[in-house]
Formats: C-alpha cells, sequence, structure tokens
C-alpha cells in the first residue's frame, strides 16, 4: 500500500495504490498527516488504483472528512472501481462523499 | 568469419610469444667456484649425479631425461652448467659452439655398462669375453674415432650375422653421447658396439628405443636381453641386473656454456628457416614425423572404436545387467579412470603382457581402449539417463519393446547429450597417446625427441608437432559437432 | 475387456499402493478414478497398462490393446508432431510411411492439431501436447485408453482443450480409464466412478450416487473438501495474506472469478471486528447445495453472539449486511457457528 501525495495549486492530491486493508491502514493513518494539516483545502483521494478497501480503510476516508468539516475544506473521491463503488454503497459512504469518475 | 580471424591472430600472438621466450640467457660460469650454488644438470640413471653431489654440497641438482634437453637448458641459461662423461664431449663441444669444458675439476670418474638380466649369466659372459677382445685389438679405439672425435666420420657398421634369434637390445637415443638415430636406424659408439656384438655371437640385433623410466621393466620382463645406455654400474642396480664390465671409463666433466659464440649472429628469421629445414627437411626428417603420426592416429582411432564398443557394453552392464556385473561395471570404471594412464600403459606393457607375443602398438591399443571404454561407458550412461524416464514408458505404452524404445525413442534425444561429452573424451585420447614412447613406440611426441637429439633443436619440432596434435584435435571435434548438427531435432 | 482380480502392489520399503483390487472395465464404459493424493488411482492404471508390476493379482486385458495418456504428456521432443503420430505405426505394425501420414493428419484433426504436423512439439503449449499425447495413442486403433492425470500438469484454458478431445471420444464410444482430479470434468463425461482412499475402492457407481449421495463417510468427506477451502486462525497474529492467496486460489479452481474481493472482505471484518478469538477459528468457505457461495465459521470455547452482539463496529456490520445474503448463528457445544451465504446479487460478475 502506497499513498503519494501531491499538491497543486489550492489542491492536495492522495493517490492510493494497492490494497488498504487493516495492516495497511495502521501505516496510511500516518502517511495523511499532510492531508489534515491542509484540511482547509481541496482535498482529491485518488483511487483509480485502490483495489481493494475494509471498513479500517474506509474510516481513514472519514478521518479526512472530518478534518475537512472542521477546516471548511472539501473532499472529492474519484475513479472507484466497481468492487469499491459497492461497499461505498452499502456503507452510505456514496452519500457522504462527492464521488467523481472519470 | 571475424570470430575466426581473430582465434588466428591469437594463436599466431602465442607463436610469436613462444619464439621470442626461446630466445638466451645466461650466466658465465669462469671456475669451479662459481657453481657452489649453481644450478647443475644431470642425466637420470647415471651416476654422475653423485660425482656433482660430491663436488658441489650446495648446488642445486637438475635430473633430465636426455642429453639434448639438458643441452638446451644450459643453452638458454636455466641450468649453469651440467655433467656429463668425457668420452665423447669433444663431438658435442664441435656441435655446440658456445660450449666448453670447466677446467679445474677434481677427477671423479664414471663408467658405463652393458645392462642384462640377472639370471643371465651367459650372455653377460659371452659380453665380457667380446668386450676385452676389441679393447685388447684396438677395435674399441676405432669405433670411438668413428663417433665420438669432434670430426667423426660416424660411418655405419653393417653387420654380417642375419640368421638366429634375433639379439634385442635396448637403447636410448640421444640420451647420452653413445648412442643416436640416424636414417631410422640406430647409430653411435652403443649400437655399433653390440652389432659387432651380435656379429661375435652370430646373431642379428635387433634394437629396440625406448625411454628411461621403461628400461629396467623392460628387461626384467624380458622384452630385451640387453641395455646400452650409458648405464653407470651402481651397487643399488647390481642387486638387480647383471652388469658387464665397463666399457667406458672416463672422469666426470662440466660443461658449461662460455661468451655467446663469435662468429656472427644471424637474423632470427633465417635461423629459424634453418632449423625448420634442420628438423623437417634434412635426413627426411618429415617421414619420421609422418610415422609417428600414423602410429598416434592409428592408436587413437582404433582404441576410440574399440572403446566406445567396450563402453556400450559396460553401460549395458551398469544399467540392465545383473547385480555382479553393474557392481564389476562400476568397480571398473572407478579404478581404471582412477589411475594415471601412464601407469596403466607401463603395467599392461611390462607385466600383463610382458611375455606375449603382442606388439607395443597392439598393447597400446588395448590400454586405451580399456580406458575409454570407461570414459564412454560415462558418457553414454549421463546422456541416457538425461533423458526423461517418462520417455521409456511412453515408448513401452506404444507397444516398443524396450530395445526398439530405446532404438527410437532414448537414442535420438540422447546422442544430443552424448557427443559433447564425448567429444571431450576423444580430443583427452589423443592428448593422452603422447606418452606411448614409454613403451618404445614412436608416436610424433617420440619422433620430435628423435628428431630434437638430432638437430638439437626443440623449437621447430615442438611446434610443428604441437600444430598438428591441434589439427586432430580439431578435426575429431568439428567432425563431432557436424555429426551433432546432422543429428540435431530438425525445429521448424 | 479388463479384468483384475485382487490386484496388489507393494512398493519396495514396503509402501502399499493397492490392496485388493477386484474391477472389471466393459466395452464402452468411462470410468473415473477420483481419490485424495497417493490413494493409488495412478498406480493402478500404471499396473493395466503394464508399466509397473502388480505383487499380487491378475489382471486379464484378453486381446484389447491398451494405449495410455500421461499427466506430462511424454510426448517424443525429438520427433515432429506428425512423426509422433506416425512412429509407432511405421515401426510397429509396419504400415507405409504414406499410408501412416494420412492416417495421422486424419486423427491430429479430430484433435484439432492438423495445422500444427509439422511443428516440433516443444513449440506446443501444453494442451496442445496433451492432444498429440491422445492422438499418438489413438494411432495404434486402441481398444481401451487409459489416462493418468491427463490434466493435472495445465492451467484451465488448457484443461478446457483437452476435456473436449477426451468428451469427444467419450461420444464415439471409447472405452476409458480416467485417472483426475476434476470432479466436474469426471461427472460429465463418466459412465461409472470410483472413489480411491489408501489403496482400495471405497466407493463407486455413477457420478449421480458418487457425487451427490456418497454413502461412505470417507467419500463425503472428499467431495465435500474437494469443494470447499479450509483454514484455520489460532490467534490475533493470522498471517492475512496467506488467507487471501488460498481464497483466490480458490476461487480460481472453481471459475468464481472476482468474488475472491467479496470473499477477502467479509473474511477480515469478521477477523478484525467481530471474533472474539476465544480459541482456535475454523473457516470452511464452499459451494452449498444450490450452488451458492457459502461460509461456515467455527469460533471455538464461545457462547456469546458475534455479529449480533451489542459492541460491533458499525461500519463492519453494514459491509457484512451488504455483502451477504444471510448470517445465522447456532450454539454447539462449547463452539459459535456463524452460516453465511454470500449475496447472490453481488456476486454476478
Amino acid at each position: 500500500m502506497e499513498v503519494k501525495i501531491s499538491e497543486q495549486g489550492g489542491t492536495m492530491t492522495a493517490a492510493f495504490v494497492g490494497r488498504l486493508d487493516t495492516p495497511a491502514s495502521l501505516e496510511v493513518s500516518r502517511d495523511i498527516q499532510p492531508l489534515l494539516d491542509n484540511a482547509n483545502k481541496t482535498l482529491v483521494l485518488d483511487c483509480k488504483e485502490l483495489s481493494y478497501i475494509s471498513s479500517s480503510g474506509l474510516r481513514i476516508f472519514l478521518t479526512i472528512r472530518k478534518a475537512a468539516a472542521a477546516k471548511g475544506g472539501k473532499v472529492i473521491v474519484k475513479d472507484i472501481t466497481d468492487d469499491i463503488r459497492q461497499v461505498f454503497m452499502m456503507t452510505g459512504f456514496l452519500n457522504l462523499f462527492e464521488v467523481r469518475n472519470g | 568469419m571475424g570470430r575466426r580471424a581473430f582465434r588466428l591472430l591469437g594463436c599466431l600472438l602465442l607463436l610469436l610469444l613462444v619464439v621470442s621466450c626461446a630466445s638466451e640467457k645466461r650466466r658465465e660460469i669462469r671456475a669451479c667456484s662459481d657453481l657452489e650454488h649453481g644450478n647443475v644438470g644431470v642425466l637420470t640413471g647415471r651416476s654422475n649425479d653423485r660425482a656433482v653431489r660430491a663436488l658441489f654440497p650446495d648446488a642445486e641438482l637438475y635430473y633430465f631425461e636426455d642429453l639434448v634437453s639438458m643441452c638446451m637448458s644450459l643453452q638458454s641459461g636455466h641450468i649453469d652448467a651440467f655433467a656429463c662423461m668425457e668420452t665423447g664431449v669433444d663431438g658435442l663441444l664441435a656441435r655446440n659452439p658456445g660450449f666448453r669444458v670447466l677446467e679445474g675439476v677434481p677427477e671423479i670418474l664414471d663408467t658405463a655398462a652393458v645392462a642384462f638380466r640377472e639370471d643371465n649369466l651367459l650372455l653377460a659372459g659371452q659380453f665380457n669375453e667380446f668386450l676385452r677382445g676389441i679393447l685388447a685389438d684396438g677395435t674399441m679405439d676405432a669405433i670411438r674415432a668413428n663417433w665420438l672425435a669432434a670430426d667423426a666420420p660416424g660411418v655405419h657398421y653393417h653387420p654380417h650375422a642375419k640368421e638366429g634369434t634375433p639379439l634385442s637390445v635396448g637403447i636410448e637415443a640421444g640420451q647420452t653421447f653413445f648412442t643416436v638415430i640416424r636414417e631410422g636406424e640406430g647409430a653411435g659408439l652403443e649400437p655399433e658396439m653390440m652389432l659387432r656384438f651380435g656379429d661375435y655371437l652370430g646373431r642379428p640385433v635387433r634394437f629396440v628405443e625406448m625411454t628411461n623410466p621403461g628400461m629396467i621393466p623392460a628387461l626384467f620382463s624380458g622384452k630385451v636381453d640387453a641395455l646400452v645406455s650409458a648405464i653407470a654400474p651402481t651397487r643399488s642396480r647390481a642387486g638387480r641386473v647383471l652388469f658387464s664390465t665397463p666399457y667406458d671409463i672416463s672422469p666426470v666433466c662440466l660443461v658449461v656454456a662460455g661468451a655467446a659464440p663469435p662468429q656472427v649472429r644471424k637474423s632470427a628469421w633465417s635461423s629459424l628457416k634453418e632449423n625448420f629445414h634442420e628438423s623437417l627437411i634434412a635426413d627426411n626428417r618429415f617421414e619420421l614425423i609422418l610415422e609417428g603420426l600414423k602410429n598416434t592416429l592409428l592408436i587413437t582411432f582404433l582404441s576410440v572404436i574399440f572403446g566406445f564398443l567396450l563402453g556400450c557394453g559396460l553401460c549395458w552392464m551398469k544399467r540392465r545387467g545383473p547385480r555382479w556385473a553393474e557392481a564389476f561395471s562400476h568397480g571398473y570404471c572407478e579404478i581404471v579412470e582412477g589411475i594415471p594412464i601412464v601407469v596403466l600403459l607401463l603395467f599392461m606393457f611390462y607385466v600383463v603382457f610382458a611375455t606375449s607375443p603382442l606388439t607395443a602398438i597392439v598393447v597400446a591399443v588395448i590400454t586405451y581402449s580399456l580406458h575409454f571404454a570407461a570414459g564412454a561407458a560415462e558418457c553414454l550412461e549421463r546422456s541416457i539417463e538425461s533423458v526423461d524416464k517418462g520417455q521409456w514408458e511412453a515408448g513401452k505404452a506404444l507397444g516398443f519393446s524396450r530395445f526398439g524404445t530405446f532404438r527410437y525413442v532414448i537414442a535420438p534425444q540422447a546422442v544430443r547429450q552424448f557427443l559433447p561429452l564425448f567429444k571431450g573424451k576423444a580430443v583427452g585420447l589423443i592428448e593422452n597417446t603422447s606418452i606411448v614412447g614409454f613403451i618404445a613406440i614412436e608416436d610424433m611426441t617420440k619422433v620430435t625427441d628423435i628428431i630434437r637429439s638430432q638437430t638439437y633443436d626443440s623449437l621447430v619440432p615442438l611446434v610443428v608437432v604441437g600444430v598438428i596434435y591441434f589439427l586432430i584435435a580439431r578435426l575429431i571435434s568439428v567432425g563431432l559437432d557436424k555429426l551433432g548438427d546432422h543429428l540435431n531435432f530438425k525445429v521448424k | 475387456m479388463i479384468r483384475i482380480s485382487h490386484l496388489s502392489k507393494v512398493y519396495p520399503g514396503g509402501v502399499t499402493a493397492l490392496r485388493d483390487i477386484s474391477l472389471e472395465v466393459r466395452p464402452g464404459e468411462v470410468i473415473s478414478v477420483i481419490g485424495p493424493s497417493g490413494c493409488g488411482k495412478s498406480t493402478l492404471v500404471r499396473c493395466i497398462e503394464g508399466l509397473e508390476a502388480p505383487s499380487a493379482g491378475t489382471i486379464e486385458t484378453g486381446s484389447s490393446r491398451l494405449g495410455m495418456v500421461f499427466q506430462q504428456f511424454n510426448v517424443f521432443p525429438h520427433l515432429s508432431v506428425l512423426d509422433n503420430v506416425t512412429l509407432g505405426p511405421v515401426k510397429l505394425r509396419g504400415i507405409p510411411r504414406e499410408e501412416a501420414e494420412q492416417r495421422g493428419m486424419e486423427l491430429l484433426r479430430t484433435v484439432g492439431l492438423a495445422e500444427k504436423a509439422r511443428r516440433m512439439p516443444d513449440s506446443l503449449s501444453g494442451g496442445q501436447k496433451q492432444r498429440v499425447g491422445i492422438a499418438r495413442c489413438l494411432s495404434m486403433d486402441p481398444d481401451v485408453l487409459l489416462f493418468d492425470e491427463p490434466t493435472s500438469a495445465l492451467d484451465q484454458t488448457m484443461k478446457t482443450e483437452v476435456f473436449g478431445v477426451i468428451s469427444e471420444l467419450a461420444k464415439q464410444g471409447m472405452t476409458m480409464v480416467i485417472v483426475t482430479h476434476e470432479l466436474e470434468f469426471a461427472r460429465k463425461v463418466s459412465t461409472r466412478v470410483l472413489f480411491m482412499h489408501d489403496g482400495e475402492i471405497c466407493e463407486e457407481g455413477t457420478p449421480e450416487q458418487v457425487f451427490d449421495h456418497p454413502q461412505k463417510t470417507l467419500t463425503q468427506i472428499f467431495i465435500r473438501n474437494r469443494r470447499s477451502l479450509i483454514f484455520q486462525v489460532d490467534s490475533r497474529e493470522y498471517d492475512l495474506y496467506k488467507f487471501n492467496a488460498d481464497i483466490e486460489w480458490f476461487c480460481q479452481r472453481n471459475h468464481l472469478g472476482k468474488k475472491y474481493f467479496t470473499l477477502e472482505l467479509i473474511t477480515e471484518e469478521l477477523l478484525t471486528h467481530f471474533l472474539p478469538f476465544s480459541g482456535p477459528i475454523h473457516f470452511r468457505i464452499y459451494l452449498n447445495d444450490e450452488k451458492k457461495l457459502a461460509m461456515e465459521i467455527e469460533q471455538e470455547s464461545c457462547s456469546s453472539p458475534i455479529v449480533d452482539s451489542p459492541e460491533a463496529d458499525e461500519i463492519s456490520l453494514m459491509i457484512l449486511q451488504g455483502l451477504c445474503a444471510s448470517i445465522r448463528e447456532r450454539q454447539e457445544g462449547a463452539s459459535r457457528f456463524l452460516d453465511i451465504v454470500v449475496n447472490d446479487v453481488y456476486n454476478q460478475d
């Protein structure tokens, strides 16, 4: 699991690559600190190469969303796969996040 | 093509290196004291090593098998001096202009006698009788004058005795002053003496050319009746062989190389040309080489063929034979592969076939076949085992007998593995045949020794013969490769 | 056609591969031999073919000709595909080469390899090699074909090619004995199924009898396990990656496509948020009677509800409820069981 964070203009982009399962979530919760620090900006979570997510992974997304809500930022989830879209759907995350594909 | 050209270039460079290394370098010896820590050459199997040890306890001794090698080592500076009998040294000095005898050496005598089997009292007695005669009537002096003086004419003696049991005499060509080989016949003091002895007995003389390590075994096994090779009758030898009275007694002298020869030095090229002429053309020496080549090829090819056939048998025994045969085959291969081929050769010639009428070449072919069989069996076994076991089962399932499966399924696949292994063994065999000189076969290597003893030049004969060996090895290797290509799977 | 009576095989070293096997193969039968590895099923056909000598008993084959297809194909790599199928006829039956080649091409056509006739076997895929192997057998006009795990060394697409050829032969009425691990294939192609265990024929019958209503416990366990993935978790230090790899392999073997995503997610959620680890946990993933993907989880030494617990993680619970069509809990002795049927809607690829 790898998170690539980049900044362009007023947008922070975090690209998630690989499987976001329970062991990976522990690591990732540290890696996303820059996102939480810049939660006043627009945060894009690029999920094009995210192949798997479990509840622990979803919790990371939730943390980011909470921080953004507190600081007045905005979170966009981009390009989720069908498998992950199903998970988002059954957990109600699809309503919680702005999800853009394409 | 590019790679081939490079290889050729590499070979040429190597040759040049060899030629340039053959140039001279030496240190000058003026007096006895200069030799105290020097390097002194002696001939193996003669007593002059003891003389040198007595004179120079701190000198380093180098043992040589023949006089020619010793002369060359002195020439090139590898040794500072060598010891030899004074008899005949004049002739040696005449042939080697740079050499001279060291003055002021304390006198120690060396002797040369004919060796007989210890139970052959009759022949030894007859020889002593004959020797007393020729020493008394001046014949011996005439023989000496004929062969050993600086300008000795070297007229061949023609024996009268043609009928009767031949007297076989072991000689070593070029090893000493007393024997050289000329025009394919023994010549020199010792051969003439023995021919005259033959006439005295009324028996024709047959000379058997041999090398030093093989001489005493040849005498014991009855291959020869007498040995004449400037052998010193030492006490340790006297117990095992019977020595005649000495036919030559002379002080040991030390030959050293003086300053470079005073005459105008020829260019490297013209001296090479002269050596080439001397080694190959003069006296039709190339015929000797051809003769040697014939023997080498004969032994190699017959041994490869018989060895391969025997190897097939051994391999069959290992794989399919009853338990005892399997054990025998394994044991055989391990023993044969574990013994140096030269030991095996001497053992076969001097022990197993000691009293048989088989010629040396036949014994050599038998020995090399037996040796090669072990290697061939190993190649066969390994290549057959390289084929997947499933192939045997597939052949059987299709309805083939075991032999049919082997013939149509296993063998065509095994041959791919077999040829490269076999090639290695066959090339190794040619190289191994270079030691048949030990049992008095004139193969290419032995012939080189003979030519070297006549011309006192090592470079040309060694290079020529080396090249011939290389070409035969390439021929076999390329031939087997071609065969392999021919048999290879046609991948489309 | 083949009558085997009281056949036994003991290998040097004392390993018994076959115990007192009696079997009759009648013309037109297609017999599949199934059973766990090392049960002696390969030894049985190898004995019939004569590749191994029986230790006791007899095998009568009368005048029938046997042919054998091997797991490792054993095609002749030094001969072209066509020569592989003409070698036997030419060398063994003395058929003129031209005639043999004509017949060889026909055989290659039946196994779909006519266009590869001039190729060398090394340039073929495993499935193609195996089809050459079959054609080679057919070239000797056998009365009975023996197959020793013909598809074990092949991947799924290549298996399908070979199954196709064998099914075609079955249709034409060829008598065959097939040793195989592919139960679905065995069910489709066979007229009779033998289940072997520990060198004995444990159960035999029609595919329906053996696969759907096995009488013997050993057969039941074998058939169930062949279609199940079983793993055990002892502590929280479990190796999630190994379970995931097993799940992916199971899905591949059972042609379940991407369902591994669902199975992995259910497994992970249960392990991280629900199971109390009060003792060893046994997972079994299988296809239930309705061919639906199901899981059975046993938590040892537990008597309190697992999924229905009040502390359950909300997101996890939502995921489980989304992925599973039904989750039932039951108590059996000291163990708590979860029976899960995976949601079919989501399972659709």
